[in-house]
């Protein structure tokens, strides 16, 4: 009997801390957006034959552009909603955790523009062969250490999330290194498979965090005081 | 058994909405009164009894301002207040746990 009612105060507890910051609140349309943008473009990219390595980082640079500047919006729409400050002390806190994963992962990509060619490539030196999938597997790291560092800030599994695409980036890692595991694949090498990855492990899992949040979302259920109560006082 | 951790529970906190005002302050460096009394749906009577009871007991520190040429109260928690929030959120999963260890 006791248990239910604590039970039902950490749930409260949660709930209104959760929601105490705009970036929460907007979580789950940003996840959304983010999924369905991901998913987009990679079939838009798969229909355009977008090939090679400088013209997949300055497409999904731009996706990823997309992706931000939406989830400010979002954002931007709640706090109007809300009535609450943008630009908030919690908010910044957020931005600042994880700007500089979002740094490396920018710095990435532009180095793939600007050095495209394997041969000249610094940060590709000890691994010329598959540029595109390693550079997927370093997006994906750099996101979900993003992911994972905003989660402080937040609950709701989104440090989960964030282990998850570490997880996967670092599969990827090691498996477009093993002759093994290249060999396999119908195509001539993993690049080809660039979009496909990109679409699943990036818009395919914001789709599903996304979803589940929708699905988990908990109101707070805080009466106003009964009589009793208001005695109490 | 399970009474100990029901009986050190805190009065102050343990009150639906100061319970709602406490959690949302443990979240945020700093709320705004506005902010407060729209989030819990509270009247500004109520949400002024219930935040100078907390202001009482140590727990929640009060500054009036200005922006924009409009007053502002911000509350936030004292570290008397973080720590007796945190206890209390530790008790409630103290009793959560013995009730799973007993079933």
């Amino acid at each position: 009997m006791s248990a239910d009612w604590a039970k039902e105060n950490l749930r409260v507890i949660r709930t209104l801390m959760e929601r105490t910051t705009v970036y929460r609140r907007a979580l789950a349309p940003i996840m959304t957006y983010a999924g369905v943008v991901g998913l987009l473009a990679a079939s838009m990219a798969q229909w355009q034959r977008i090939r090679g390595s400088e013209k997949f980082a300055i497409f999904w640079l731009v996706v990823g552009l997309v992706s931000l500047g939406g989830a400010f919006l979002l954002v931007r729409r709640q706090a109007i909603v809300d009535k609450d400050l943008l630009w908030s002390s919690p908010t910044r806190r957020v931005f600042h955790s994880a700007a500089p994963f979002f740094c490396v992962g920018i710095f990435l990509g532009i180095s793939e523009i600007f050095w495209s060619t394997a041969a000249t490539n610094p940060l590709y030196q000890s691994d010329p062969h598959h540029p595109i999938t390693r550079l997927i597997a370093i997006w994906l790291m750099c996101h979900g250490g993003a992911m994972h560092a905003i989660g402080f800030f937040m609950k709701r599994g989104i440090k989960l999330f964030g282990w998850i695409i570490i997880m996967a980036g670092m599969s990827l890692y090691i498996a477009h290194n093993l002759p093994f595991f290249v060999d396999q694949l119908p195509g001539a090498t993993p690049d080809e498979y660039g979009h496909l990855l990109m679409g699943v492990l990036f818009g395919g899992s914001h789709l599903s965090y996304g979803i589940y949040l929708y699905f988990t979302e908990e109101r707070p259920d805080v009466d106003e005081p009964t009589k009793k109560e208001q005695d109490e006082k | 058994m399970n009474a100990k951790p029901i009986q050190q529970l805190d009065r102050v906190i343990h009150e639906k909405r100061r319970m709602a005002i406490m959690s949302m302050l443990a979240a945020a460096p700093e709320l705004s009164f506005t902010d407060m009394r729209d989030t819990l749906e509270m009247t500004d009577g109520n949400l002024t009894t219930h935040i100078r009871t907390l202001q009482q007991a140590g727990y929640v520190a009060v500054s009036k301002s200005y922006q924009k040429n409009r007053p502002l109260t911000t509350c936030a928690l004292t570290n008397a207040g973080r720590q007796a929030f945190d206890e209390y959120v530790g008790l409630l999963e103290r009793i959560v746990r013995q009730a799973k260890t007993k079933s």
